[in-house]
């Protein structure tokens, strides 16, 4: 089954879009982990202006990515976080990380 | 799915016509429910009158004897048991009991749903489980034992694994019943705040007439099978109804009466003669 996830690389900048739920955050997570390490540069993006929908998952999904820039010492800046998803992170507490 | 029927988009849950009977009594007796998305909507009435057996309906767990009970338009008594495990991951239900697993940590009573349900790595588990205990106030207790819990302490952990799965629906059974006042206040305010930020739609089975009415948009009150009341709270406060003012008033005597029915009590205690109509209430 295709995945409800899809990621699209462009510069400095990493494209997130579809649902990210419990399942479909395992496809991207690799992608995401992979540029981070590889080729990604010291400042670059994530954007989710085209996530449609995302879990909890979705959450530990940018708390990962962000670790991993860290380990690199890059800075990874979240854009476009959609509404959804600044909700869960309230909720979570993780105003400051994310919104 | 076993039958669509996409009703109205208003309405996460359409009940209707609901009937069950155990023995000779009416449980309920052709009963019509609608709970709107995105809102908390209570069930009250006085013990015994099926509000816990209406969540056990909505999560089909039971099966009613007659009427649909259609949840985002699947009637859930006609499910087979794909479709109905499907619907079910879509709900979070806070028992009374808080039914912790008692030889797991809360963490890993919290981790439980995901490792059960999902294929997330043990760090997106670490992550998301973090991430709820923080929401219910929880985070520094992860590892404690339940045992080690109040009772407060509990339901919170129960209800950060109740949304571990990010529930469309949470139903909530007694959530404050044997609850200090402190963690009442503290349930009441995490309900409101799930409801609010995460837009859940939210069932409150509850007898608790002061908490329930401070965070309901919309109450029912059952008794004896049917709706004896529906409306806002304010509504529900302020009616005439005299069975449901009984209820929300807690009076001792009413329409619900204060003794049993029994049997004429001079004629009871022999100073008077047995006569045929014996169930005169006293």
């Amino acid at each position: 089954m295709a995945s409800l996830a899809t990621v699209s690389i462009n510069g400095d900048t990493l494209a997130l879009a579809g649902v990210l739920d419990f399942e479909s955050v395992l496809d991207v997570d690799m992608q995401g982990q992979q540029w981070l390490q590889d080729s990604a540069p010291s400042q670059c993006n994530v954007d989710l202006s085209k996530v449609t929908y995302s879990s909890s998952a979705g959450v530990a999904l940018l708390l990962g990515w962000l670790r991993a820039a860290q380990i690199k010492q890059k800075t990874l800046h979240i854009q476009q976080l959609p509404a959804n998803m600044a909700a869960l992170a309230k909720v979570g507490g993780l105003d400051d990380l994310l919104v | 799915m076993t039958e669509q029927n996409t009703g109205d988009k208003h309405n996460l849950i359409e009940i209707r016509n609901l009937c069950f009977q155990r023995g000779e009594r009416w449980i309920f007796n052709g009963v019509d429910i609608d709970i709107p998305r995105g809102k908390i909507t209570a069930i009250m009435g006085p013990s015994g009158t099926g509000k816990t057996t209406l969540l056990r309906f909505i999560g089909g767990q039971l099966y009613p004897d007659n009427g649909s009970i259609l949840l985002d338009g699947n009637n859930i008594p006609q499910l087979n048991r794909n479709d109905l495990f499907a619907v079910r991951r879509k709900i979070g239900m806070l028992f009374q009991s808080g039914a912790l697993f008692t030889d797991l940590t809360v963490f890993e009573n919290i981790a439980f749903p995901l490792r059960v349900h999902t294929r997330l790595s043990e760090t997106m588990i670490r992550d998301v489980v973090l991430m709820k205990l923080h929401a219910v106030g929880l985070r520094g207790a992860r590892d404690l034992m339940p045992s080690e819990l109040s009772g407060g302490m509990a339901r919170r952990a129960a209800l950060a694994r109740a949304i571990v799965l990010d529930p469309q629906l949470i139903m909530y059974d007694e959530p404050f019943t044997g609850q200090d006042p402190i963690s009442k206040g503290m349930l009441v305010e995490l309900i409101r705040l799930l409801n609010n930020t995460l837009g859940l739609t939210s069932i409150i089975v509850s007898h608790d007439v002061h908490e329930t009415a401070s965070i309901a948009d919309y109450i029912y009150v059952i008794a004896d099978g049917k709706i004896i009341g529906r409306g806002t709270p304010e509504e529900i406060m302020n009616t005439d109804e005299p069975r449901v003012r009984q209820f929300i008033c807690g009076l001792a005597d009413g329409p619900v009466p204060f003794h049993y029915p029994a049997p004429n009590y001079r004629q009871d205690l022999h100073l008077e003669p047995v006569q045929e109509s014996m169930q005169e209430r006293v």
